[in-house]
């Protein structure tokens, strides 16, 4: 065996190296900050109209809906309110804001309650219309729509200073499929 | 000249018959005036009749609000069915005792008690099945049966969580280097009982029996393999029954949160416990459930960064201390310093951790400092992972706690096939340095679940 | 003209009242037709407090329906969207399915929505202090209750179900409890509304009945009495028109037979020879001619009065002279005057203006006016007869005014309003055996009348009477035309 002395450092070397690749082919693509195109349309993150938060960093709300956070800062708990797997609002959660795949998410948070870290798993809910009644009725739920589910019965807040009609705008879908 | 008139005589006649014409008209005014009086009266609206119709719909009203209440007060009387209540009355009967009166009842007569079926208990498992070998002498190939693992927690409530980690595991517990008589048996522990309370996210109060938070690993991984990338924990955090050097459990009480600090991330962790007992003799309980053999208690304190700006670094450090009294030995100062930077994505891990156990004997000027670290890192290509690590440690072999360790080193290489979102395929091969003893190679290939 | 003005101040002050005497006069000839008008207003002013009564009482019972029976179905409704919005909270207990627990949250919400809706409504009907009080304490308490009921829903949807459980318990149920303790206390309030307005309905129902009854039995028996009253004024008045017939009868009989008597026992004497000479013999004729005159004079008045009272009677109206009339008829008395030794005072003024009149018809009446003055003058023997130009009574056109005067026995004040009444002899004439046939005056008050104009009566006790026929005078123009015609045809025929 080579002497340890020198497999160390060769070890910790090519971790690091490793890693700095990993981590660079790793990183997502930083939120993109175009315009969204003629067909895509804007992901609104909504609050209960109680609910004194106007605004969250894309790194607050990564925390939030990976449960890292547990109460508001008014000291309601937290409900985090995600769609069904499957529903494109949902992908787009995961892509923009988690960055993790639905297992990643599903493990996530798994972990987190093995680990004691997470306290309550998320809420599923089957439609928009669902999620928007939910975070109408809970003080302390957060959830996403689509900007055009939105009406004055939740809040939307501002991601990283901008609401979803504004540009700069970092959320973005694409459009409903017509039936 | 005569003028003809009518005679007396039959002017009377005339007379009389005016006056029959003057009584008949008379009667028929009479009659007609009773009649114009009997219709009117009778279009007045009578009072009974008004009432009749009303009186119905009133009866038909009141037995319907009835029946509402009779429903709901057996919807309350069935969330409470050890309770005192009054019987539901029928529809008939119009008014009934206040429900706030029954209920107040049942709850001075009945201690709350917590519906089962109302809370979310949730039980989640963990299990793996090992084909092992080394080239050790003495050591088999063999099929292991790991640690079943239940997982239990409950949503007591908004703010109180219990979880436990009821382990069910082959050999006697307990005991670092079992004769082979024993080895088969299986046995059943409870790794984790906690109860935890959720203040805010800058204050969470756990008591009961819990993984200590020395370093990064003792606290993300558990009992179960399925959820680490390798098919077992680095030595330098092995369990305590299975020949680990730090105290990984710990039953007092812990305390963690965020600190707030902006985008920097701190959290805390501040634990209090009963220690562990010396590992000499070896035949006794590491972990201190019931009765703390001493009044000294073990304390540990964590501070650890998750920045923002890097999402999913993690660095940090550890302070554990406590006091050693083994039997018929001085006691033991012990000292753990942990020091951990890891970095975990979804795709990408890489962990560093590093540590030193020093054992002050009292009374004397002997320290005995045990250093021991690892790095890991591997990376998801699709359904595989591959991974590495590398891991050391050296005690010395007069370390008065664990003399056995000495010094072990060595790389594992593995590769983790994720079979399904429930089902990890592990195949690993170990290589172990050993100043005690010849190297050992050994292959695992581990099948890790959760159902 | 001194004695013109005396009579003219006479008939201001004796005997005619001219404004209460019409009317008195009025009220007896339609005494069954006012009787009837008035009885007519009585049960109209009845009827119409009838109807008024009946349209209080069926407004009265509407309101009653309305505020009351409408009152409790709407808190009915609201006792029942108010357990609605308690048992959909409690059905989101029953399941970990949020999706499941959304649609129970919606169905309380929309329940209590429902009950907010039944609130103000009843809130905006409200008008006493008290229903208002209830209304607002009402709000209050459930708008306590739903707050209650939104963190019990919050718990439920986070998943707290034993801290829902919890809070409903503590505040729930209280809360609750005064929600349906408020619906119960304004049900009795409408209960008690509803009472209070049926025994309104039935005290105004009594009242109305009793006043009818009352009202129609006082209207049948006035309307009984009123028609008792006139058909008993007809049937007296008919028996006293068969008496006076019956009194004609007797007093014609009696009129005819005195004068037949005497010329029978004329003829009779004659026949048997006792009258001698022709002397005697002239004097037995004009017993004979002058007894045979009386006769067909009472026939010819008879007769006359007769075709007074048939409306197809003529009379020749032609312009006539006043003065030649009287002279006329004072000719044709002369014997009767100068017999029964009268003196007749004439005073006729010069140049009266022509009247329309018929001649024959016109003597007839100042005859029967002269004979009635020959015949009631008593003990005197003066006659006045008087035709002057005077002012009509409405000032409104001139007048020939004929007065017949005598200083007789006179007429009472009771027996003027049925002197002209024909057959009609009043009891003292009768007792003073003084002969007619009552037509006299009968016929000359409708000869004036039918020449458009009237006869008028002065007259006391004892100290005499008089007649006066006013006639209206012929205006120039009119003079001019009915000469122009005078030759061929009657201008007038009445």
């Amino acid at each position: 065996m080579p002497r340890r002395g020198t497999i160390l450092p060769v070890f910790i070397g090519a971790g690091f190296l490793a890693g700095a690749l990993s981590f660079a082919s790793d990183l997502h693509p930083l939120i993109p900050s175009e315009p969204p195109t003629a067909s895509e349309q804007n992901l609104a993150v909504v609050v209960n109209l109680s609910n004194p938060i106007e605004n969250l960093s894309m790194a607050e709300l990564r925390n939030l809906f990976l449960g890292e956070r547990s109460h508001w800062p008014n000291g309601r708990r937290i409900t985090l309110v995600m769609m069904e797997p499957g529903q494109p609002e949902r992908a787009a959660v995961l892509s923009l804001i988690c960055q993790m795949s639905e297992s990643d998410f599903k493990n996530h948070f798994l972990h987190g309650l093995f680990t004691g870290e997470v306290f309550v798993s998320p809420k599923t809910l089957a439609t928009p219309v669902g999620v928007r009644k939910f975070v109408f009725n809970v003080p302390g739920a957060i959830g996403y729509l689509r900007a055009t589910d939105v009406d004055a019965s939740v809040k939307v807040i501002r991601v990283d200073e901008r609401l979803p009609e504004e540009k700069g705008y970092k959320l973005h879908i694409p459009p409903r499929p017509s039936k | 000249m005569k003028v003809s008139t009518l005679p007396p005589s039959r002017v009377l006649p005339a007379l009389e018959l005016t006056g029959w014409r003057v009584r008949r008209r008379i009667l028929s005014l009479l009659l007609g005036s009773l009649a114009t009086a009997t219709i009117l009266h009778a279009q007045q609206p009578k009072p009974g009749d008004v009432t009749a119709a009303d009186k119905q719909t009133l009866q038909l009203l009141l037995q319907r609000v009835d029946q509402l209440e009779a429903r709901v007060r057996q919807l309350e009387a069935e969330r409470q069915p050890a309770a005192v209540v009054s019987p539901a009355p029928g529809p008939t009967q119009k008014s009934a005792p206040p429900v706030s009166e029954a209920e107040q009842q049942a709850e001075s007569a009945v201690p709350e008690r917590m519906d089962l079926s109302k809370t979310l208990l949730r039980l989640r498992g963990f299990g793996d099945i090992t084909l092992h070998g080394d080239t050790r002498k003495g050591n088999t190939t063999a099929f292991t049966l790991g640690q079943l693992n239940l997982f239990v927690t409950s949503d007591i409530s908004e703010k109180f969580k219990f979880l436990s980690e009821i382990v069910f595991e082959g050999g006697p517990d307990n005991i670092y280097g079992v004769t082979r008589g024993e080895i088969n048996t299986f046995s059943v522990d409870v790794e984790r009982y906690l109860i935890q309370y959720s203040y805010n996210d800058y204050l969470n109060v756990g008591a009961g029996r819990f993984h200590t938070a020395i370093g990064y690993y003792n606290t993300a991984y558990h009992h179960s393999t399925w959820f680490q990338t390798t098919t077992a924990r680095p030595f330098l955090f092995q369990f305590e029954d299975r020949g680990g050097i730090l105290p990984i459990h710990t039953v007092g009480v812990s305390a963690f949160g965020l600190i707030p600090s902006g985008r920097l991330g701190l959290h805390y962790v501040a634990e209090v416990g009963n220690g562990r007992a010396s590992r000499s003799p070896l035949t006794q309980e590491p972990v201190q459930n019931v009765v703390d053999d001493q009044n000294h208690k073990a304390f540990n304190l964590a501070l650890f960064a998750r920045p923002e700006a890097i999402r999913g670094l993690q660095v940090g450090f550890s302070v554990y201390r406590d006091l050693l009294a083994p039997i018929n030995s001085p006691r033991i100062g012990e000292t753990i310093l942990a020091a951990h930077a890891v970095f975990v994505r979804p795709q990408f891990e890489w962990l560093n951790e590093a540590l030193v156990v020093r054992h002050a004997i009292l009374g004397t000027s002997q320290v005995f400092n045990t250093p021991g670290f690892y790095t890991q890192f591997s990376r998801q290509l699709g359904y595989f992972r591959p991974y590495f690590r590398y891991q050391y440690i050296n005690a010395s072999g007069t370390e008065p706690v664990f003399p056995d360790v000495r010094l072990r080193q060595g790389p594992s290489v593995g590769l983790r096939y994720d079979a399904s979102e429930s089902v990890a395929l592990k195949l690993q091969y170990d290589y172990t340095a050993s100043r005690a003893r010849a190297a050992k190679n050994a292959l695992a290939l581990q099948i890790g679940f959760t159902f | 003209m001194r004695r013109q003005t005396k009579y003219s101040l006479r008939r201001k002050t004796i005997g005619s009242v001219p404004l209460i005497d019409p009317v008195l006069g009025l009220i007896a000839r339609y005494s069954s037709t006012l009787l009837l008008l008035v009885v007519f207003l009585i049960v109209t002013t009845v009827g119409i407090f009838v109807m008024r009564d009946l349209h209080t009482t069926n407004v009265e019972a509407q309101k009653m329906y309305v505020g009351s029976v409408l009152g409790l179905r709407r808190i009915g409704e609201l006792q029942y969207e108010a357990q609605e919005t308690r048992r959909a909270t409690f059905y989101a207990l029953t399941t970990d399915d949020s999706n499941l627990q959304i649609e129970y949250a919606d169905q309380s919400r929309e329940a209590d929505r429902l009950v907010n809706e039944g609130i103000i409504e009843y809130l905006r009907q409200a008008r006493t202090p008290h229903e208002i009080e209830m209304a607002s304490r009402l709000q209050d308490d459930w708008s306590e209750y739903l707050k209650v009921r939104n963190e019990v829903l919050a718990s439920i949807l986070e998943g707290s179900t034993r801290e829902a459980v919890d809070l409903d318990l503590a505040g729930g149920v209280q809360s609750f409890d005064r929600v349906r303790q408020d619906l119960e206390e304004i049900k009795r309030l409408y209960d008690e509304q509803a009472s209070q307005r049926l025994a309104n309905v039935v005290a105004t129902s009594r009242r109305f009945a009793i006043r009818l009854i009352a009202v129609l039995a006082f209207t049948l028996i006035f309307a009984s009495a009123s028609v008792w009253a006139i058909q008993r004024s007809k049937m007296l008045a008919a028996i006293q028109l068969a008496n006076l017939q019956m009194e004609f009868v007797a007093s014609v009989s009696h009129e005819l037979r005195t004068p037949l008597a005497v010329i029978s026992s004329a003829a009779d004497n004659i026949v048997d020879g006792l009258v001698s000479g022709k002397e005697e013999l002239q004097r037995y004729g004009s017993v004979i001619r002058n007894q045979s005159r009386q006769i067909t004079e009472l026939v010819d008045q008879i007769l006359l009065f007769a075709s007074t009272q048939d409306r197809r009677s003529r009379y020749v109206l032609r312009p006539l002279q006043i003065s030649q009339v009287i002279d006329s008829v004072l000719d044709n008395t002369s014997e009767l005057l100068q017999g029964a030794g009268f003196v007749v005072e004439r005073q006729i003024e010069a140049s009266l203006p022509c009247v329309l009149g018929d001649l024959s018809a016109l003597s007839q009446c100042l005859r029967n006016l002269i004979v009635n003055a020959v015949k009631y003058s008593g003990e005197s023997r003066w006659i006045g007869i008087r035709a002057l130009l005077a002012d009509s009574e409405d000032r409104a056109s001139r007048e020939i005014q004929i007065t017949v005067q005598d200083r007789g026995i006179g007429i009472d004040r009771l027996e003027m309003s049925h002197i002209f009444e024909p057959f009609y002899r009043s009891a003292a004439v009768i007792a003073a055996q003084i002969h007619g046939a009552g037509l006299g005056l009968s016929l000359a008050k409708n000869i004036a009348e039918a020449m458009g104009g009237k006869l008028s009566v002065v007259s006391e006790l004892a100290l005499g009477s008089a007649f006066t026929l006013h006639l209206p005078i012929m205006e120039e123009q009119e003079l001019k035309m009915t000469a122009a015609s005078f030759d061929s045809t009657p201008l007038i025929q009445i």
